[in-house]
């Protein structure tokens, strides 16, 4: 069951929305029964020495994500880094605000095509979320994303593609 | 551009130069000029060895407008400010210390496992060739290593620590078959004028010369000389040209004189540091002796010497380098060159080895056998053609071998600074290595084929451009294929990793030095990384990686380092990368920032500015050399190493801002870093705690 | 009556109403009322006051528009005039038909429920979290209100308008109380005065 990490990068760097969640479906037979047993589902299950470092993590990918824009008309970049086990992976909006996606490869992975696809997908829900998010009046761009609304519809998101 | 504080990776190739490639001089000196060193020092404990030890680093102790002048293959001389020397004791008791292969070649099986015992690495010595020949140990001990780290750490701050562990695992006085940097150049033996006799001295050479030296090293190629100290009071340099002139005639070797005086007592005095080119496990035993004797000897890494015998010192060695040593090894070269260099370039020398190969299997059985039944065999025989000469029971090739006299001739020409020479040399004799499946040869050799590209790239005056495919033929052609494969040899074929490690840390600075050489980190950047996070794997397989580690703190450090520097910004647009104007990104915004609000202007407080280092987005990778830091930082809060800590957080200022200490429990003016459930929040919180506890005990 | 007024309804949203991007409508709104916050420093009393204003100002122009394209008479009775606004009214100018319910028994106060979505509301969030006060206090659509009050004004009805419920603040329903006060019998032209 993997475990993932998403956040919102501002234009300054600085986070704007982050959430972790692990992948709703149990994934094989032989250890859906206890790790079940012992996880809630959708719950993340990174060590605490990576929670820690997770928001590092995605700061540090950025120096790649604004290398890589430069080479693709995609706002999907993809698979852009890892680092330590995790993967990360990456959207950049029209107004230069990025999406990162963090998450450990364990068990599902053994296709990786699908999954970059199912994380582009998400990504474009996201960005939908998102651009509404900004259609806010009360909202300024780089102003932390707190609403609950939001939170909410981002992790049935989740939901819905992992 | 000084930005992140780290090692300069020039600096760790000079060190590269002056502790692993630089000519061994094995020193034997006589009990009475002992007893005259200590009489003159008013120290016991020392002896002439100790003394001689440090000037070796002439770079550091040099004499006034000192020049080596050194020439080269192509017969072009050039000179050298420098031309370090590392002093060792002689071959039998270096040979004694470490269990090295050699010993169990030259000595029956039952005289070596004295010696192991005495060995502090043996507890990881568990390595055995898989014919079951002599052993090859690790060069180092790893945790030997991470305890001297973790104790040097306490007092050593700034970017010593980094070159301390970085010197610790170059440097090795470790004797074995298959490099002869360690098989020492020259061999001096150190006697008193008014004490010793010529015959005491014969006795000392002959004594020498009948020890059973391993098959591997070649005694003929050994330079031997004798210094012999004086007291210039009592005797004039007449008697001295006599003694001289003695030694000459009868034992056929040259001396130097070195006149000894009683100092005047208004002598000022030199500090000179005894720690020059020690071993890990050297160390570690200086130090647990002055934590025995914590309080009498206050610091006893230092020796002091009267400044004239000091300066009598270093002019002497540095006539004996120029004189004696440089031009014993031109000559040598030069002999090997013609003997066996050419011969194996011509065609009658390709035609050879090729029906060589044919017979090959023929010829090693015969060898084999002479080598099992009668070891003199061998010995005696100088001019044999040294077909199949490996010796594939105990893993060596034999001392007149073209193999292994080809192999010092290209140590030798890397240590005279012919770096190109050295590498064709190397290129050269490694497909017969690969031929006699001397993999432990073969490993070696592709080591020194990059090491000695590299060098040859990074030579200074030898800098101008170069090309993409030539960085593509280094990269993928040599550097990559030879890395993977005397990996692979080291760890699995031989189990000795550490000489793996050891491999991967000199490529890693040199590749750095050719990256700030040519700005062309872009190109090598992601290998060094790459090599930086293998070296980590294979010390945490060693280590326990759950608990912090000093090595594992280093090595994230260097990362950081290494992220830092790597730019892709062409040389014309450098200026761009300002770090001043990084700088001002992260301080909060002032009034006077703000335009003045002009007649018929509005000004509009909520529009994005762009960001002053737009011009460079994407081409440098700080953010990513952050995070290598804090994970660095993370260690040696775990260890309690608070001046690293401190050290190191100077280094991320760029991307966190790490002045606001006084700011981190304002929740409305904090940033998302100094969160309290995240790393630099943590480690914040911790200097600062670190900081009021101090000020509230002084 | 009602027939064919919602019939109208219909008609002239279909036929005579110039349309603009509802996207436009709902964040230039937005923006107003955000910039109101700002420049009164989240007095949101006082915002509500100018947007009061500032769709009364609309309310006196509007009923021109309104009665010029739609023909319609006097009304009667105020339950008339209550489904004029709902079904002609919020109709024609919104395409929204709030329903009326909580008659009193003088019949002098209602209210009208706005249905959802509120066209004025569209990706509209109050930002609770980092503001509590706001909402207890602002009414956001509160223009609306005043659109009501200045139109009603222009024919001799003098109505208190206010929002009691709005969704945007977590309500079950967005809620807009009608109270009339009295019919003014003069003839004199309402200004601004």
């Amino acid at each position: 069951m993997s475990s993932y990490y998403l956040t919102i990068i501002g234009t300054r760097d600085n986070p704007l929305y982050e959430v972790e969640f692990s992948s709703f479906k149990p994934n094989s037979s032989s250890t859906s029964s206890s790790a079940s047993a012992s996880s809630i589902p959708g719950r993340a299950q990174f060590a605490p020495d990576v929670r820690e470092i997770l928001p590092f993590i995605a700061n540090s990918s950025l120096d790649i994500i604004d290398d890589s824009q430069w080479s693709t008309s995609n706002f999907n970049l993809g698979r852009v880094d890892s680092f330590y086990g995790l993967v990360v992976n990456a959207f950049i909006t029209q107004g230069n605000v990025k999406f990162v996606l963090c998450y450990d490869n364990v068990g599902s992975g053994t296709n990786s095509k699908y999954d970059d696809n199912l994380i582009r997908q998400f990504f474009i829900d996201v960005n939908d979320l998102y651009v509404k998010c900004l259609l806010n009046p009360f909202y300024r761009v780089n102003d932390a994303i707190v609403s609950p609304e939001f939170d909410i519809k981002v992790k049935l998101l989740a939901r819905k593609y992992f | 551009m000084d930005y992140p504080k780290g090692l300069d990776p020039y600096t760790a190739r000079q060190h590269l130069l002056h502790h692993t490639y630089s000519p061994l001089i094995s020193i034997q000196s006589s009990l009475n000029s002992d007893i005259l060193f200590q009489s003159i020092l008013n120290n016991n404990d020392i002896s002439t060895l100790q003394i001689f030890k440090p000037y070796g680093n002439n770079a550091r102790y040099s004499i006034p407008n000192q020049s080596f002048k050194i020439t080269n293959s192509q017969l072009i001389t050039k000179s050298y400010p420098s031309f370090p020397v590392r002093f060792e004791p002689s071959l039998p008791e270096l040979l004694s210390v470490y269990n090295t292969s050699s010993s169990s070649i030259s000595q029956s099986n039952s005289s070596t496992t004295t010696t192991t015992s005495t060995s502090t690495t043996t507890n990881i010595n568990n390595s055995t060739t898989p014919s079951g020949g002599q052993p090859l140990n690790q060069l180092f001990s790893i945790s030997s290593l991470e305890v001297l780290l973790k104790h040097l750490s306490l007092t050593s701050h700034d970017k010593e620590l980094y070159l301390a562990f970085y010197n610790k695992i170059i440097t090795s006085n470790k004797i074995v078959p298959f490099e002869t940097f360690n098989h020492p150049i020259a061999q001096i033996f150190i006697v008193d004028f008014e004490n010793d006799s010529i015959e005491s001295l014969r006795k000392m050479i002959v004594e020498f010369r009948n020890f059973s030296f391993p098959k591997f090293f070649q005694i003929d190629d050994l330079l031997i000389h004798t210094f012999i100290l004086y007291d210039s009071n009592k005797f004039s340099t007449n008697d001295l040209f006599n003694f001289q002139n003695q030694i000459r005639s009868t034992l056929n070797i040259n001396s130097s004189i070195i006149p000894i005086i009683q100092p005047l007592s208004n002598d000022s005095l030199v500090k000179l540091s005894i720690i020059e080119n020690s071993t890990i496990e050297e160390d570690l035993q200086r130090i647990a002796l002055q934590e025995q004797s914590s309080n009498s000897i206050p610091s006893t890494n230092y020796i002091q010497i009267p400044k004239s015998i000091d300066s009598i010192i270093r002019n002497k060695l540095f006539e004996f380098i120029n004189k004696y040593l440089i031009p014993h090894m031109q000559t040598k070269i030069r002999l090997w060159d013609d003997q066996r260099l050419q011969p194996k370039k011509s065609i009658t020398g390709r035609i050879f080895s090729v029906s060589r190969k044919l017979f090959n299997n023929n010829n090693n059985s015969n060898n084999n056998n002479n080598n099992n039944s009668d070891s003199n065999l061998n010995n005696s025989s100088n001019s044999n053609i040294n077909s199949g000469s490996f010796n594939y029971n105990e893993h060596y090739y034999h001392k007149s071998s073209s193999e292994q006299i080809i192999r010092k001739l290209a140590d030798w020409s890397l240590i005279l600074k012919d770096f190109k020479y050295a590498y064709s040399t190397y290129d050269l004799i490694k497909k017969d290595y690969t031929n006699d499946r001397a993999w432990v040869y073969v490993a070696s050799i592709q080591e020194m084929c990059i090491v000695s590209l590299l060098l040859a790239q990074t030579q200074e005056g030898n800098i101008n451009t170069i090309d993409k495919n030539t960085l593509r033929r280094i990269r993928h052609d040599i550097i990559e294929p030879y890395i993977d494969n005397l990996s692979y040899t080291f760890k699995s074929r031989l189990n000795i990793k550490t000489y793996s490690l050891r491999t991967i840390i000199i490529i890693i600075e040199l590749l750095l030095c050719i990256s700030t050489a040519f700005n062309v980190s872009w190109f090598f950047n992601d290998l060094v990384e790459r090599y930086l996070r293998k070296l980590i794997d294979e010390f945490d397989n060693h280590l326990s990686s759950s608990t912090p580690q000093a090595i594992r703190a280093v090595l994230f450090e260097r990362l950081g380092y290494t992220l830092g520097k790597c730019t892709y910004i062409s040389e014309v647009n450098l200026h761009y990368l300002n770090i001043d104007k990084f700088n001002q990104e992260k301080l909060p915004k002032s009034e006077k920032d703000e335009p003045e609000n002009e007649e018929g202007y509005y000004h509009n407080p909520y529009k994005l500015n762009p960001t002053t280092s737009t011009s460079v987005t994407g081409l440098t990778r700080f953010r990513k050399s952050s995070i290598w830091y804090l994970l660095s930082i993370k260690q040696w809060i775990d260890l309690k190493r608070i001046k690293q800590i401190q050290y190191l957080l100077g280094n991320i200022r760029l991307i966190y801002n790490i002045d606001s200490l006084d700011n981190i429990n304002n929740i409305n003016n904090i940033n998302w870093y100094d969160r309290n459930d995240l790393l630099l929040g943590f480690v914040k919180r911790y200097i600062n705690e670190y900081e009021t506890t101090t000020t509230s005990t002084a | 009556m009602s027939k064919s007024s919602k019939y109208n309804g219909d008609d002239i949203w279909k036929n005579n109403v110039e349309k603009i991007n509802s996207e436009l409508f709902t964040l230039t709104y937005g923006s107003v009322v955000a910039q109101l916050c700002r420049d009164f420093n989240n007095n949101y009393h006082e915002v509500n006051n100018q947007l009061d204003k500032m769709g009364y100002n609309i309310g006196l122009r509007l009923i021109e528009e309104f009665l010029a394209k739609t023909g319609v008479r006097r009304c009667q009775t105020f339950r008339e005039t209550s489904e004029i606004i709902s079904k002609i009214g919020f109709k024609i100018f919104l395409n929204i038909v709030p329903t009326i319910e909580n008659w009193s028994s003088d019949n002098k106060t209602c209210s009208l429920i706005l249905p959802e979505p509120n066209p004025l509301t569209e990706f509209v969030e109050l930002p609770i979290t980092t503001d509590s006060k706001i909402s207890k206090e602002l009414w956001y659509s509160q223009i609306l209100c005043g659109v009501l009050r200045g139109a009603l004004q222009m024919v001799q009805l003098d109505v208190d308008v206010n929002f009691v419920k709005d969704v945007l603040r977590g309500d079950d329903r967005t809620e807009i109380r009608l109270k009339l006060n009295k019919v003014l019998k003069d003839e004199i032209p309402a200004g601004e005065d």
